[in-house]
Formats: structure tokens, sequence, C-alpha cells
């Protein structure tokens, strides 16, 4: 699905050349639960936003199936993760002023689908996440799980083949860690494509692949087997 | 010391006359004025009348002012006085309406009944003259006063030619009794001072040619033979508009304001 | 969820934030909205006056002040009747109608009038017919206006002191009443009335003016001599021009006919109120300045900020898919919504206050004028729109990356 060809990412910081990326040869296929992991500065989240097309590479081109992301326009990209991906942050970055259903329903308007579709969908997908009580509780008014739910119903709402996770489980205690897992679980099993960045070995333990990345460099890729993956 | 007391009982006894004048046309002789003018209508005279409200060293010496100022013509004049609160003189002095006029002041009156000349409080040679105007001015002031709109028709012959538009306006329901027709010889000397006023070239009159004159004393205009009833019609009509045309303006610019010109 | 709802969640959660980035605009708008009824309905008074009364000269007494031409008349001096039988004397041109009046304190029915003597033009017409006296034998020959006087049937009728400033006929026993009189006393036209121990017949009653006439009651100028007891005097003599220009040169003829005596026209009584209403006008033109610069500076200010403190929300809004279009189009719209209330409140309150304000402090009754105050709001919603210009496309060009930073 994701195909890195010759992908370099530098910085210039007070003269100095600082290398973010350097993948030269990087595939992730459809279907692949992939954990990238490596100690802070490594590049895991620069990396992450190259494969969400947020960050065009120095040299190289990122290719998403057969489409160079990076030669599109930004709106064209914009249009592409609104309708083929799904982002998962660590501080759930939800819009304080919407309510849980306001928040889920915002991919959807970005799709431009109409009123109703769009409450169907939001109330549908916070029912299943247990919320459906809270559709018109803001942020500040939910605990962290709770919080944590709506942030997965965002992610999940527009049906996105691709999952960008970054430290989903970061500020999350086992019980809430578990309940992002297991929802990853499912999304994987459904076939979708989930790419995540995390600190955590417990959550990487659970992807199919881990990719570990030392000063930008991808240093190995570990397969693991699908009965060994850890799970609840 | 001899002749100046004989100049000053001069003076006094002069003084004496003239108060005695004036006191003969005071009220205990009714009528003294309608009189003089009744006398002077049949003589053609101009009656210079001094009004005043009492027999002051003003008054007496206004009259004076003005007994040697009618010296210079002779017959054509004739003087009097009369009070303007005297009950005699009552109705006269409404007619003229200087019951509230600055005093004395000196009215003149043409043989016509045409007031020619009004002079409060001092009057000069120069306006004794000129209150003795020609024949045909005595006769459209005449027609004014009574307010006539004057046709001024000119003419070298005794025979006068009333343009035919001039007849055509006479016979407007709107101009029914309004209008009056006076005639005026262009041969005449008497009356170069009228047609000079009126800015007629006797040099250029051909024919049928009349001057209209509006009151108080507005020149409207100068007509021909060609002129029509229309044409005669539409500038009385607009002489008598206010003033968004420019023909209501001052004639000339020295007289026009700083302030900007509108509607009244 | 819509952009629209989105940018109008966004204001209620922050409503004093909101309303505090427009306040300046808001302000502004209504400062600008009060001036310019002001100076709008102010002007309009004055050019009402001048239009009417363009072509009036008054001759006054040398001690009167002057603050209200219609009241002129009523400065407690005197000067001689007989400056009325001069004007006519002096063969001026230009003159068309010349009015002296006298006033006194009077009671009519029980209540308290001003007793204003007039002299009714009849009265004058020998004095009028002086004017052909003198053009035909004045020394000089004859200049100026040419206008001649065909009728005087504008001024029959009594509603002629209101329109022409005179009356064509009035009787020593006769009285015309002023509007407000008629209302507080209910007389009414032909009734027979006791005034000064005298009984008057009712003439007529004139239609509301809203200047100091409609409290009058006109009479025969010698009948409140006598009554007065003051003599052949008036307190003002009021020359009228055939026209402006006429007008404007009878002044300096006047001046020099009767030095004893103040002259004055319109113009000159309403200078004052020319002068405030040009200050007025370049006022609201500052205050547009001001407008522009602060309140465009504040918004512009404020937006900035407000970009600033949701770039990790609008940076979250690109992953999702927004594209910066839509960035754009969120803070614009802010700012619509912020100009178009700034705008709108700001001309109500302007409004308000012009029309509480105008009377009490010019003289004058306001009413709305939709034309300015929509204007006024329109200009408030463009300057809020440019000036969030500059802060919308620094939204748009922001990082989506930023959603990755943390807290």
């Amino acid at each position: 699905m994701f195909r890195f060809e010759n992908v370099e990412k530098h910085y210039v910081r007070r003269g100095d050349r600082v290398t973010a990326v350097d993948c030269r040869d990087l595939t992730i296929e459809k279907g692949d639960y992939v954990a990238i992991v490596g100690p802070s500065g490594s590049g895991k989240t620069t990396l992450l936003s190259l494969l969400g097309g947020m960050l065009s590479p120095t040299s190289g081109k990122v290719w998403l199936e057969e489409t160079s992301i990076y030669d599109l326009t930004a709106s064209q990209r914009s249009a592409l993760r609104s309708q083929r991906m799904g982002f998962v942050f660590q501080t759930f970055n939800l819009i304080p002023y919407l309510t849980a259903l306001q928040n889920v329903q915002i991919p959807l308007c970005l799709l431009q689908l109409d009123r109703q579709e769009q409450e169907r969908r939001a109330v549908e997908m916070l029912t299943r996440f247990g919320l459906g009580e809270r559709l018109d509780h803001r942020p500040a008014e939910l605990s962290v799980g709770q919080q944590q739910r709506v942030a997965l119903s965002k992610t999940l709402v527009n049906d996105p083949q691709i999952i960008l996770a970054d430290e989903p489980t970061g500020n999350l205690d086992p019980e809430s860690r578990e309940s992002v897992l297991s929802a990853f679980d499912r999304a994987h099993q459904e076939g979708r494509t989930i790419v995540m960045v995390t600190h955590d070995p417990i959550a990487a333990s659970r992807a199919s692949c881990t990719l570990t990345l030392r000063q930008g460099v991808l240093q190995s890729c570990e397969t693991v087997p699908v009965r060994q993956r850890q799970s609840a | 010391m001899k002749l100046a007391s004989t100049i000053r009982i001069c003076l006094v006894g002069s003084c004496l006359l003239v108060g005695s004048v004036v006191q003969a046309q005071q009220p205990g002789l009714a009528l003294g004025v309608q009189s003089t003018l009744a006398q002077s209508a049949q003589s053609g005279k101009y009656t210079f009348i001094i009004f005043s409200r009492d027999n002051s060293e003003t008054t007496r010496a206004f009259y004076q002012q003005t007994q040697a100022g009618l010296a210079a013509h002779g017959e054509k004049a004739t003087i009097t006085a009369a009070n303007v609160d005297s009950p005699v003189e009552k109705a006269l002095v409404e007619k003229l309406g200087i019951a509230r006029a600055p005093m004395p002041m000196a009215v003149v009156i043409a043989p016509n009944g045409a007031v020619t000349g009004l002079f409060p409080r001092a009057i000069t040679p120069e306006q004794i003259s000129a209150a003795i105007v020609p024949p045909t001015m005595m006769r459209c002031m005449k027609e004014l006063q009574d307010q006539k709109l004057v046709f001024v028709c000119l003419t070298r012959t005794d025979r006068v030619d009333v343009p035919e538009g001039v007849k055509l306006v006479q016979q407007l329901p709107q101009y029914q009794g309004r209008i009056s027709l006076v005639g005026m010889r262009l041969d005449d000397p008497a009356e170069a001072r009228f047609y000079q006023q009126m800015k007629v070239n006797p040099d250029q009159i051909n024919g049928p040619y009349a001057v209209l004159i509006a009151p108080p004393g507005a020149l409207i205009g100068h007509f021909n033979a060609q002129s029509t009833g229309d044409q005669i019609a539409a500038a009385i009509h607009k002489a008598g508009q206010c003033c968004e045309d420019e023909n209501c303006k001052h004639n000339h610019a020295p007289q026009a304001s700083g302030t900007r010109p509108g509607p009244r | 969820m819509t952009l629209k709802s989105m940018i109008w969640n966004e204001l209620r959660s922050r409503p004093w934030a909101a309303l505090s980035s427009s306040l300046a605009i808001l302000l502004g708008v209504a400062a600008l909205v009060a001036i310019r009824h002001i100076t709008y309905f102010s002007e309009k008074e004055v050019s009402q006056q001048l239009a009417q009364l363009g072509a009036n000269i008054l001759v006054l007494p040398a001690e009167a002040t002057l603050q209200d031409y219609y009241a002129a008349d009523q400065n407690g001096e005197t000067i001689p009747e007989e400056h009325v039988s001069e004007i006519y004397l002096a063969g001026l041109t230009g003159i068309e109608q010349v009015s002296p009046r006298l006033n006194m304190p009077a009671s009519l029915g029980g209540v308290p009038v001003t007793l204003t003597g007039i002299l009714p033009q009849s009265e004058l017409e020998a004095q009028t017919s002086w004017q052909t006296t003198t053009v035909f034998t004045a020394p000089k020959a004859h200049e100026g206006c040419e206008k001649a006087k065909l009728t005087t049937s504008q001024l029959e009728g009594i509603d002629s002191l209101v329109t022409h400033r005179a009356i064509q006929h009035l009787k020593s026993d006769e009285v015309v009443l002023g509007a407000d009189v008629a209302g507080r006393t209910a007389f009414s036209p032909g009734d027979t009335v006791e005034l000064l121990d005298k009984p008057f017949k009712i003439l007529g009653i004139l239609p509301a003016t809203g200047t100091v006439d409609d409290s009058r009651v006109f009479a025969h100028l010698h009948t409140v001599q006598d009554a007065s007891g003051s003599g052949p005097v008036c307190n003002a003599i009021e020359v009228i021009g055939c026209c402006e220009d006429a007008a404007g040169g009878l002044v300096p003829e006047l001046r020099k006919l009767l030095p004893n005596t103040k002259v004055v026209t319109i113009s000159q009584v309403v200078q004052t109120q020319v002068g405030v209403n040009r200050l007025m006008a370049n006022t609201s033109w500052f205050v547009l300045a001001i407008l522009v610069i602060v309140g465009g500076t504040s918004l512009a200010g404020a937006m900035t900020a407000n970009v600033r403190e949701r770039r990790r929300e609008i940076g979250t809004l690109m992953a999702l898919g927004a594209t910066p279009q839509f960035v754009r189009r969120l803070f614009l719209g802010k700012a619509l919504i912020l100009g178009v209330v700034a705008g709108t409140t700001g001309s109500l309150i302007g409004l308000i206050v012009a029309i509480v304000a105008g009377p009490a402090w010019a003289g004058v009754a306001v009413s709305p004028l939709i034309a300015t105050s929509s204007l006024a709001a329109l200009a408030a919603t463009a300057l809020a729109i440019v000036s969030a210009w500059w802060p919308s496309r620094k939204a748009a060009a922001l990082d989506p990356c930023l959603c990755f930073q943390e807290v």
C-alpha cells in the first residue's frame, strides 16, 4: 500500500543539517499492522507525517498504491486523507467547543455528507463505543477514557482504509489502553492498514510488524506471526 | 455793529414770515392743500407739499430750502405746507402713506396726481429738478402708481400707431382693465430724458413701436410690429416670476452678493 | 455539522471574547451613524431655513442679539417705525416686501401669549408705489433687479403669514392665532375674544410651523403700539428681497441707510450652525478613520491571537481532510458574523443616540436614514473581513503536523 522511494527528510537548524528520516526503501502492504518504535527524536512522528501526506520529503517519493502523494496539490492530499485515512492522536485532539457528537461528525462534514447521514453514522459509532448517553457532552465533561473513545469514533466514522496512530496509548491506563488496542485489532481484522507510532512495548507487540528507527534510519523490521501476537 | 444788528433783525423777520406762511397752511385754513392741488392741476403746475409735525426750526429750514430750489423753475411749480397729523389732511396723508414717514418731508405731486418726488429731511436742487418730470413720464408714473401695465407707444407724428401684438394683449381676459397706452413723440426734446431711461434709440425706430413698463417701474421690453401677442404675454409673465432665471439677478456684478443663488 | 455551525459554536463558546474583539468596530459604527444622522438633519434644517428665508433680511435694534431667526423680534429693544418709510424712500432695488413687528405680552382666555403687531401689506401699498417715484426720478440711472410687481394674490389668506411672513389685510380689531395658542385656548375662526380689555375677532388660525410663531397672536401693529403705549416703534423690520442675490446686495445698502440698527440675514443667523455642521461632518470622517484603524487593527489582532490559540485544532482539521480553503473560510466566516453583528448593533445604537440627542443637542428631530445605517453596517462587515484576511491566510498556511505536537 505504502512505498517509500529514496525518501529523505532533512531540516536545517542554525546552519546545521539534521536528518529527520532517511528511508530509502520501505514498503507497507495493504492490511499490515505496523508498529514504529524507537527512542525519542528518532523520527517516528516525521515518518508518520510523511505517510499521512502532511510533510513533503526533501527528496524521494512516497507512493500510496499508484499515487505519488507529494505530486498532488495540498487540497488533493487533504481529500485523500479525508477519504482514506483516519488519525489517532496521543492527546485525542478533540475540539473543545464541540460536543462528542459534533466532534465525530467533523470527518463526515469534510466528506460533504448531508446532515442526516452525518448524524446517523456518528450516533452509530458513538453508541458502538458505549457513548450513546454522552452525545451532547463536551470533551471537558468526559473522562479520559471517554475522550479516547470519542477520538476513536472520530477516527473510524469515515471508514478509513488506513489508520495512522501517534502514541495512541501514551496517556491511558491499562484498561483504556486495552480498549484501544482491541479496537485496532478489530480494525486490522477488517482489513484496514494500521501504522502506529509507539513507545509502548505492549502496544508494539500487538502489531504484525515492528519498524525500529534510530536517528531517522530504519534499523530493522521484524515480522511477528499472528499466533504470537499478544492480546487481551 | 449796526450792520450785525440789522442782519439779525432781517433774519428774525424772515423766519417770522416763513413761519407765518407755514402757519397759514395750518388746520385753521381747511382744504388748503386740496385746493392748492386743484389749482395746480388746472394750471399744469407741480405742487411741492412740505409735510411736518411741528413748526420747528428744522421744518422752517426745510421749507426755505425747497422754496429756494423752486426759484429756478418759475411757473412750473408751487409750494405749500401741511401738518401730517392734521385731521383735515388725513385723507391725503393716508393716500400718500406718509403718516409714519420721517418728517419734515417734501412730497411732489404732478398736475395729473402722480407722486413724482418724496424727499425726507433734506432736498437738493437736483432732486427738485428730477421731480419735475417730462409729460409722458408723468403720465406713465400715474398709471404705474395705479398698478397698470403701461405701453409707451413711440411716434414721430401726432398719430400713435399701436403694434398689433399690443392690441391683442389688451384683449386678453387676464389683462382687461390693467393696460394703459401712452403715446410719446420721439421728436419732443422734453421727452429726451424719458426715452433715454427707456433705452430707446429714436433713429432705429420705424413703424409701430412700444415699450412696456410694469409696476413699480420695471422695463419689460421693446416690441415692434413683428412682435406677437404671445411673445408680449410671455414677457409679462416672465417679468413677474421669481428668480430662477438669470433675468432676475442684478444687472451689475458688484451688486451681486457672495451668497449662493437659490429659489426664494 | 457544517462550516457555519462550527463557526457559530466557536463564537458561542466564548461570547465575551467575540464581543471584545469587535467592540471597537461597534462603537466606531455607533459614533459614525449618530454623527451622520444629526449632521444630515441639521444641514437639512439649515438648508430649509435658507431656502425659505434666504432672501430675508432683518433690521433690528443695535443692541439686539440673535439666536433664532423666528424669534428675532423678541429682543425687547425698539427702532422707529419710520425706518419702514426710509427703506422705501431710499429707492433700493430688489425689495419685495417690508414688514415691521412689535411684541408685547398679553393674555388670551387666561393663557399668556405673545401679542405681535404686524402691518398688513394693504397699508403699505402707497409706500410700494413710492418705488415708482424713486425708479423714475432718482438722478442716477436705475440699476438692478427688474422684477415686476404684478399681483399680491400670494398674500391673500392668513396662511401667507407663514408662507410669506406677511398678510394683505388685517383690521385694527382682528387677530390671527398661532397653532399652539388656538390649541390651548380652543378658540375658532370667527370667535370674538377679549384681549387688552377690548373685543377682537379671530380672523383665522395659522397652521403649525414648529417655530415660536405657533405661540403668537398677531394683531395690527398700530393696535399693539397703542396698547403698549410705545409710540410709533417696532422690535424688528423684516425686509424680503426678490431673490437671494438681491438680498445680499441690500444688506450693505441698508446698513448705510440705517446706521443705528443691526442688519442681519438668515445666513448670519445660521452661520454658527453651519460651522457646527461642518465640524460634525469633518468629525465623522475622523471617526471613520479611527474606526478603520482602531477597529480594524483590534479585530486583526484578535483574529491573529485566535489563529495562534487554535493551531492544534487547525492542524487536526487538516489532518482529517480540511483543505486550506476550508480553514480560511472558517476564520473569514467568523469575521463576517462579527462584522455583521457589530455593524448592525452599532448602527442601532447610533440611531437611538441620534434620535435622543438630536433634539437635545442640535435642536433637530432625527428620523432613521436607512441608507446611512445600512451603509455603516456594510462598511463594518467589509472592514471585519479585510481585517481577518491576513490571519485567515496564515491559518490556511499552517503545517498540518501541528496536530502531532504536544500541548
